[in-house]
């Protein structure tokens, strides 16, 4: 369980998970009132993040599968990464409410 | 009655189930969970050929292995899903408006549900080819255990990879304001 560096691999996807989000978003034209919004492009972002955010749980689980990592390892790779995400997520939602006047 | 019917100018007898129109919150919640969905079909997939991998070290007494076999289904599926929701949707409606102006025979629509039926068609082999794999190679011998879990990660996961072109079907389709239903 210890000095077995694999699961730090998770920690790619939930940097890389809110990433085609922001991009694509942009590139859609949401926050720009003046053109255009489409819808197409923000999908293939939502599309990719909801990958990236499925892989970050499912990583751990095929790692323990293998029997390169243990058991307890997974739980707790699992566990960091609702954290990370519960973190994103209230935090997201606590400051776009102040955004909204 | 037909002729209530008949004045859309729909072809089945009877009417198709009309999709609810769904919130802007719940199209982008399908579309996330389309895409889960799609990860959770490949990373089942990943975790037989990852295990069929560490046999071949661990143990000799290894019958059958992932071999490129057991890909082509899954890239099926994925192929098809990707042409599917390459389509324009509004190109299939067809009589609503014409994008051929120059007068060529082949008309967009006649085109565009050529390449829906194709990546349908795709999707379809896809889970078929995924189940015949999984008789044929590995419950018809009758290998042990983990062996035959191998073709049923298989079958999981063209079913995901379907599931999830639906949903995001269902997602793209609900995306315009106005009414508009499929009358096939």
């Amino acid at each position: 369980m210890f000095s077995n560096w694999w699961p730090l691999f998770v920690v790619a996807t939930y940097v890389l998970a809110p990433l085609p989000n922001a991009v694509f978003g942009r590139y859609a034209g949401r926050d720009d009132v003046m053109s255009d919004y489409q819808g197409g492009i923000a999908d293939a972002g939502y599309f990719l993040t909801g990958l990236m955010i499925i892989t970050g749980f499912c990583l751990p689980v095929v790692l323990a599968h293998a029997g390169v990592i243990t058991v307890p390892a997974m739980i707790m790779s699992i566990s960091g990464g609702l954290l990370i995400y519960g973190t994103i997520i209230s935090y997201s939602r606590f400051f776009s409410e102040e955004e909204d006047f | 009655m037909p002729s209530q019917w008949n004045t859309d100018g729909r072809i089945c007898r009877l009417p198709m189930p009309r999709i609810p129109h769904l919130g802007a919150k719940a199209r982008d919640a399908g579309v996330y969970v389309s895409g889960g969905l799609f990860a959770v079909g490949w990373w089942f997939f990943m975790d037989a050929v990852i295990c069929s991998k560490n046999f071949d070290d661990v143990e000799e007494q290894k019958r059958v292995s992932v071999e490129f076999v057991d890909w082509v289904p899954g890239i099926c599926s994925t192929l098809g899903m990707i042409i599917i929701n390459c389509i324009d949707k509004a190109s299939l409606r067809g009589d609503s408006f014409s994008f051929s102006s120059s007068g060529s025979s082949v008309s967009v629509t006649w085109v565009a549900r050529l390449l829906l039926f194709i990546g349908f068609a795709f999707m379809a082999g896809g889970l078929a080819g995924s189940i015949s794999v999984m008789c044929i190679k590995y419950i018809i011998p009758d290998y042990g255990d983990p062996f035959t879990f191998w073709g049923i990660c298989n079958v999981i996961q063209n079913a995901a990879i379907m599931v999830s072109a639906a949903m995001l079907w269902i997602a793209q389709n609900t995306e315009s304001e106005y009414e508009y239903s499929f009358g096939i």
